[in-house]
């Protein structure tokens, strides 16, 4: 890496420095080496296609202000056209627009619902690595029965019981989720507990809580982040299923799974642009975070 | 073991003889290239020796220096994208490097035996111990079960396993490091090969049974006539087993020649500097000799003497191009050599 | 002549037993058996032992990583055992470990940095900028370059990891340093530089070393001492000079027997090698340790254990016959002198 500078080079380094130096906080050398690491294929395609659905949900309602609830009685059922890039509903409704807030709707329990689960389940999965064994235990036990709970009956039952908006079923679904992540949190811990590093700062003379804070969760992150991405896809299948059942978010607010379940109630008169493009949404949502897990984790693996 | 005369018989693939002097193994100028095109390197370059049976040679090499490869090279197992570029390994009369893979994976499992490093990871988990040693038998030698079994517990009752009847159904983890090395002495002895390469095989063990590791290998090669390849960064024990040695630094061979002439008086500085880094029990106080610096990468070999930047006797001569070789039959590749005795 | 560093009879026991909390112990394994030694200040005691000896856990037991069961560990006066964990806490900054992996031993996700100002960071020990200083001072000490400070341990070798790890070990400037096989599974030369590293280090700083490994020709270029382990025993303690060419102990004997003439420079002891493994340091039995492979064993080895005995001046044996000076020189010479 020895060239000599031309004069291009000088006047691209003098032109560079003012901007450079905004970026250099970001791109340091440890960022470099991250990303470094993780660019499998399969992890920029994952992520590519997730974050261009949640652009379509979010920023897509700013280049495209359509109301999602306007009612047109004389647009029934249009298949899609200039006017209505995705055609419209027995109601009339802007179908595009319905799946933009739908999106929005169905990402949100998606993402959101995750972190919440993640968040109870590095607790009680960290709380009960780095407890005395009984504790421990007990901990353990509790948290096989929580998880031979069946999950979907759970759901269902929840979702009956509660008023059906976002913020509840996020609530509903992150809390049943984060019983399997908390084992996760826990194996992993109980390994990386034992490595030589920890015992190093344990010499240092650290506490347990910055143990876990700074070794442990830095260790754990890679697994965490791929058993993230799965959980997400779950989460957004689980809204779909339950918005069949009639559970997931109601009319006249959408939601992927609700739109899919709207349009296949009509399937027999066949407006396929019902059923389409949430059904493939849904799909892409899913099958782009699963990619972005499996990218991860090969990238992990092939270390 | 300075015999003069080099008598190369031609003899089919599966005989062995012991008292011959033979030339089990010949390579010469052996190449190893990754990569292709531009992107292309070599990890190892023009290397030839020889070892003939009954006889041990010792690789010598630090980390980096190809000595691994090397092995990988002789059995045919390179990583993905590497291949012997040029160059040629007749085992007994056949140039392997031209057989196809069936044949080769053929003479690789009769012909050679290989024992590497770390036994733990290198035996499989979930078989037991007597179908890991009797399936290459019964693959390559065409033997029975029965046969085959019969054979196991004969090999692990050779390599000093005691209680062998019933260790023969026991799994790799049930036995103690030691123990589990004498394991994979017996498997790459099941078809009587010829060669047997051992990479680094008592790095993990500890001076007993270090000690008792290699004095197996070297009755077992007396008994059965083998050539072995003792391939380890420890000069110490290349001193006290090897007939013959060979130094590698970055990928080529910087020293080579039989066991006595090496070590009375090593003429490469690399060898030298090896030498004096070995702490010995009866040291005077003086400071162990050490190197500055790290080996090349193979993306980075330079042009001139690959040891240049850390010799202390380097000139601006050894810079410009790879030295020629200097000596017959104990030879090395330096402008500077070292005088006199170690 | 008091010694800095006291060792009084120290007892490591683990239980073993999992299960739940009716469940009774499996067995008791006696990791570290009444072990005493003193080190002075800017010495260094070798530990010698085969893998399950107790050597690292003699290593811990001194950090007080690993309590002792019993017995005592006294640090210039002060009995360390005696002191609940936080008060021990300010006395962690002069007494550091250098671990054995070194890739394991340093956190690879965080940089180097990081790793070496982590002690100064939990001990409270100046600021960021100082901090920052002080680590850099040293990796210019360890020969590594500065801009390690931002980079990975992953994208450095073996050898240059254990700098670094040095490096992190001296950067509360402490008194004691327990190197727990540092040089193991590197390749020669990297072990002679490191080794010379340390025996600088020591001059310049008066630092103390606990020296542990399976390595006797690395223990014999620091050590002035040596102590020989076996199963959580001491056999043997001398003065290196003294061990080498006097050793008592048939262990320490087949030891250096062991080791590839080059290294040992000297007349074999000429004993038989000893036979078979280890037994399990589980419920260990009584009599002496080693009596199971020893080739000099005797009736009574297996029955009663043997206690520490002088032999010479500073040179201690647990041995109820140990090797007489007439024993090696009889294969080599005609007539012997006695010790």
């Amino acid at each position: 890496m020895s060239n000599i500078p031309t004069d291009m080079d000088v006047n691209k380094r003098l032109l560079a420095r003012p901007i450079a130096g905004m970026f250099t906080r970001l791109w340091t050398d440890s960022l470099r080496h991250w990303v470094g690491q993780y660019s499998h294929p399969m992890t920029w395609i994952g992520l590519g296609i997730f974050v261009l659905l949640i652009l379509f949900s979010w920023v897509g309602q700013l280049l495209y202000p359509a109301d999602p609830l306007a009612i047109h009685a004389n647009h029934i059922l249009l298949a899609p056209s200039w006017q209505f890039p995705f055609g419209t509903d027995n109601l009339g409704r802007n179908m595009l627009a319905r799946m933009m807030e739908g999106g929005r709707a169905t990402l949100e329990v998606g993402l959101l619902g995750s972190f919440i689960a993640i968040f109870l389940g590095i607790l009680y999965g960290m709380t009960a690595a780095l407890s005395p064994r009984w504790l421990d235990k007990v901990l353990m036990r509790l948290l096989d029965a929580l998880l031979a709970l069946p999950g979907v009956v759970l759901m269902i039952f929840f979702a009956a019981i509660v008023p059906l908006n976002t913020l509840s079923l996020v609530l509903v679904l992150g809390f049943l989720s984060w019983p399997g992540l908390a084992r996760i949190v826990r194996n992993e811990a109980l390994a990386y507990k034992e490595r030589d590093y920890v015992l190093a700062a344990r010499q240092f003379g650290a506490s347990t809580f910055y143990i876990a804070r700074t070794h442990l969760m830095r260790s754990m992150l890679p697994i965490l982040i791929v058993n993230t991405t799965f959980m997400v896809a779950d989460l957004i299948l689980a809204l779909s299923g339950l918005s069949f059942l009639g559970l997931g978010i109601q009319p006249p607010h959408a939601s992927w799974g609700g739109l899919l379940n709207d349009g296949l109630q009509l399937v027999i008169i066949g407006p396929w642009w019902l059923i389409v493009f949430p059904g493939v949404a849904i799909f892409l949502a899913i099958v782009a975070m699963n990619v972005l897990g499996q990218g991860l984790l090969a990238q992990m693996e092939g270390r | 073991m300075a015999d003069k005369t080099q008598h190369r018989s031609h003899m089919p693939l599966r005989e062995t003889d012991m008292r011959s002097e033979t030339t089990v193994l010949q390579v010469k100028d052996l190449t190893v290239t990754f990569g292709r095109g531009r992107k292309a390197f070599n990890v190892i370059e023009s290397l030839s020796f020889e070892v003939r049976a009954g006889e041990t040679l010792g690789l010598v090499g630090e980390s980096g220096s190809g000595k691994s490869m090397t092995a990988a090279a002789l059995m045919g197992l390179l990583p993905w994208g590497g291949k012997i570029s040029s160059g040629s390994v007749q085992l007994g009369n056949t140039e392997i490097t031209r057989l196809s893979n069936a044949a080769l994976r053929a003479a690789r499992g009769r012909e050679i035996g290989m024992i590497f490093q770390n036994p733990l990871s290198s035996l499989n988990p979930s078989l037991t111990v007597a179908q890991q040693i009797a399936e290459p038998y019964r693959l390559y030698c065409g033997a029975t079960d029965q046969a085959a079994r019969a054979h196991a517990l004969q090999l692990l009752q050779e390599v000093g396993v005691p209680d062998a009847e019933r260790r023969l159904d026991d799994y790799p983890h049930q036995f103690s490091g030691g123990m589990r090395q004498r394991v994979m002495i017996a498997m790459a002895l099941t078809c009587k090969p010829r060669l047997l390469i051992a990479d680094e095989p008592t790095t993990a063990l500890d001076v007993i049974n270090q000690a008792q590791i290699l004095r197996l290998i070297q009755r077992l090669q007396k008994e059965h006539g083998m050539a072995v390849i003792f391939i380890t960064h420890d000069l110490s024990l290349v001193a006290e087993y090897a007939q013959k040695v060979m130094v590698l630094y970055a990928g080529k061979t910087v020293e080579q020649g039989p066991a006595e002439a090496f070590f009375r008086a090593p003429r490469h500085p690399y060898s030298q500097a090896l030498l004096h880094a070995i702490p010995r029990l009866f040291n005077t106080g003086e400071r162990l000799g050490d190197i500055d610096g790290l080996p090349p990468r193979p993306q980075e070999f330079p042009v001139g003497c690959r040891f240049a930047e850390r010799c202390p006797a380097v000139t601006p001569e050894c810079l410009q191009a790879y030295p020629t070789r200097q000596g017959e039959v104990h030879h090395f590749y330096c402008i500077h050599p070292v005088r006199g005795a170690a | 002549m008091s010694d800095w560093l006291k060792v009084q009879q120290v007892d490591v026991r683990f239980n073993l037993g999992e299960g739940g909390l009716l469940r009774q112990n499996q067995g008791t394994v006696h990791a570290l058996s009444d072990i005493s030694f003193g080190l002075e200040r800017g010495q260094t005691i070798g530990l010698i032992g085969e893998s399950g000896s107790g050597k690292s856990t003699l290593g811990r037991a001194i950090l007080h990583l690993v309590r002792p069961s019993s017995g005592a560990v006294h640090l210039d006066g002060t009995n360390l055992t005696a002191l609940s964990e936080k008060q021990i806490r300010p006395f962690r900054q002069q007494m550091q470990m250098v671990f054995q992996d070194p890739f394991d031993s340093m956190n690879a996700r965080m940089t180097v940095g990081q790793i070496i100002m982590e002690p100064l960071l939990l001990q409270h020990i100046g600021r960021a900028g100082e901090r920052r200083q002080k680590a850099e001072a040293l990796l210019d000490r360890m020969g590594l370059d500065r801009r390690a400070m931002n980079r990975y341990p992953g994208q450095y070798s073996g050898g240059q990891r254990q700098r670094i790890a040095i490096a992190r070990a001296l950067t509360t400037d402490p008194q004691l340093l327990v190197l727990d096989e540092p040089t193991s599974g590197l390749d020669v030369s990297m072990q002679a530089r490191i080794l010379n590293l340390l025996r600088d280090l020591q001059s310049e700083m008066g630092l103390s070393y606990i020296f542990i490994s399976h390595d006797l020709g690395a223990v014999s270029y620091l050590a002035q001492r040596i102590m020989v382990l076996y199963l959580g025993r001491v056999v043997e303690i001398a003065p290196t000079c003294a061990l080498i060419s006097n050793a008592a102990h048939p262990y320490t004997a087949s030891l250096m027997d062991a080791l590839p003439p080059m290294v040992r420079q000297g007349e074999t002891a000429h004993l038989p090698p000893p036979v078979g493994e280890p037994p399990s340091s589980v419920n260990p039995s009584s009599g002496c340790a080693f009596h199971t492979r020893c080739p000099k064993a005797q009736p009574r080895c297996g029955s009663e254990r043997p206690l520490l005995q002088n032999v010479a001046e500073g040179h201690q044996v647990a041995c109820h016959f140990p090797l007489e000076r007439v024993d090696r020189l009889q294969s080599s010479q005609p007539t012997g002198t006695t010790g």
